[in-house]
């Protein structure tokens, strides 16, 4: 007898259901794997499996879901479900019930661009000795992309803008979807043969998909062994392929890309001006310059003449005349001045002044000077000179003033 | 390559004329060299000048053939 107390398979499923519906994981998962035997039903539901290496589970989406599937399934895909993991409890099976279903596309390619990357990097061709540095100035601009949307406008505007006289040539190329790798190629090697001074290969954003062609090995082969230099210009800044890999130079947008092939012509005007000015303005300094030495030579020159050397020496003469002459003057002028004071003074000695005043000159008899009584004794002659004439004279009296003085005379003192 | 002649030429040209504008600042040069110099800087400009060729192009396309025509 079995002691054990046992169940209906009803009870055990339940009892299992229970347990994923409590489990907090299995409420809501993300699951990724490859679809297989898929089937839309008739019912609006669709049941399929995903799979992968170890093993595969059981999924359903209910119709009443089908807007968490944006695309058609299909088996081999690569896709991501979020849903719910539970019991479909008659069958005592588990299932992913899928809510939304993204495909993982992207998370294929990606590796798959992972693997291209490294595989074309290890062979060489990302090396930056092969890339060409860009020309500055060109005549010929190759663009290789699609001949309408946003990309090529770009390009065509911000190119014109800068200068107006480069010769753009567009091939016009496929850029996603069936063919677009041959054609990006073709462009390539069709420019590259036409001949421009530089190229450039790319288009707007877009997903990974879209953008796929410029991670095809032939496209980078293609730009490896093009002999033009190339700028790269696929989708958005940050959108990575090979082909910016393998490119001389990448750029974040096509307007970056035509602005790093196209330099701005009105900066290589303006310079050229600038130079056209500072050369007309130095040659005239430089020729104001000379005209100023030679001015100043000639200058000097003409102060070492000979006829300067004359004017002026007859100037210095003149001058040295005229000093002379001052100082002469002068010279008589005090000698005049002294000769009148002389006169003067010898006027006033004059005896005749003497003689004027009335003064008389006695003299002897020999015309000697007499200045004492003593030199005329009585009876003797004296001439007496006043100033009309002389007189002789005798003496008759005489008186000694120092001593008698009883004539009187001594009065006339 | 065409281009890389023509882009050397208009870089070097510009250090050229740096250097001719420099020579003619100097106290030093003769007269003779300063005639010399300009019309050797005029004639670098003119070259530029030309070498930037100012006719308005318009865009070509490339066809399957290799022929360029106008957009």
């Amino acid at each position: 007898m079995i002691q054990n107390r046992t169940y209906s398979v009803g009870q055990i499923n339940t009892y299992i259901k229970n347990m994923f519906t409590q489990d907090f994981v299995l409420k809501r998962i993300y699951v990724k794997g490859e679809v297989s035997n898929c089937k839309y039903h008739t019912s609006g539901h669709i049941y399929f499996s995903l799979k992968d290496d170890t093993g595969s589970i059981a999924c359903v989406m209910f119709a009443g879901m089908r807007k968490g599937l944006p695309f058609r399934m299909q088996n081999g895909q690569q896709v991501v479900v979020l849903g719910s993991v539970n019991v479909f409890e008659r069958d005592g099976k588990y299932q992913l019930y899928a809510n939304e279903i993204i495909l993982d596309g992207a998370g294929l390619l990606y590796e798959k661009f992972e693997a291209l990357k490294q595989e074309l990097e290890e062979m060489g061709m990302f090396a930056s000795e092969y890339k060409q540095p860009i020309p500055k100035y060109i005549k010929r601009l190759g663009v290789v992309t699609a001949p309408t949307g946003a990309a090529v406008r770009d390009i065509i505007n911000v190119a014109g803008r800068r200068n107006p006289y480069v010769q753009i040539i567009l091939y016009p190329a496929l850029v996603q979807g069936e063919g677009a790798a041959d054609s990006i190629v073709r462009g390539i090697r069709m420019l590259d043969e036409y001949g421009v001074d530089t190229m450039i290969v790319g288009r707007g954003g877009g997903s990974i998909e879209d953008l796929w062609a410029f991670n095809e090995e032939k496209v980078a082969r293609a730009l490896f062994e093009c002999e033009t230099p190339v700028i790269s210009a696929v989708g958005h800044e940050t959108d990575v392929t090979i082909a910016d890999f393998v490119a001389d130079l990448r750029a974040p947008t096509p307007s970056a890309a035509a602005e790093l092939a196209v330099e701005d012509v009105r900066l290589v005007q303006e310079r050229l001006l600038q130079y056209r000015m500072q050369l007309g303005r130095r040659m005239a300094d430089q020729v104001q310059q000379q005209r100023a030495r030679l001015a100043n030579s000639r200058t000097r020159l003409s102060y070492l003449s000979p006829q300067n050397q004359i004017r002026e020496k007859r100037q210095m003469l003149a001058e040295k005349e005229d000093r002379l002459q001052e100082l002469m003057a002068g010279q008589i002028r005090q000698k005049r001045h002294s000769l009148a004071l002389y006169i003067e003074k010898l006027g006033g000695l004059s005896p005749l002044e003497r003689l004027n005043q009335g003064y008389a000159y006695v003299a002897d008899s020999e015309k000697r000077k007499i200045t004492s009584v003593s030199q005329m004794p009585s009876g003797s002659l004296v001439r007496i000179f006043v100033q009309d004439g002389s007189v002789t004279a005798r003496v008759e009296q005489s008186a000694d003033r120092n001593q008698d003085d009883s004539e009187g005379i001594g009065t006339l003192w | 390559m065409e281009e890389n002649r023509e882009e050397m030429t208009i870089d070097e040209a510009f250090l050229a004329l740096d250097a001719i504008v420099e020579a003619l600042e100097g106290r030093e040069i003769t007269l003779e060299e300063s005639f010399q110099k300009y019309q050797e800087g005029m004639g670098l400009v003119k070259k530029c000048s030309e070498k930037i060729d100012a006719v308005e192009k318009k865009v070509l396309i490339l066809n399957e053939n290799g022929e360029a025509y106008e957009f």
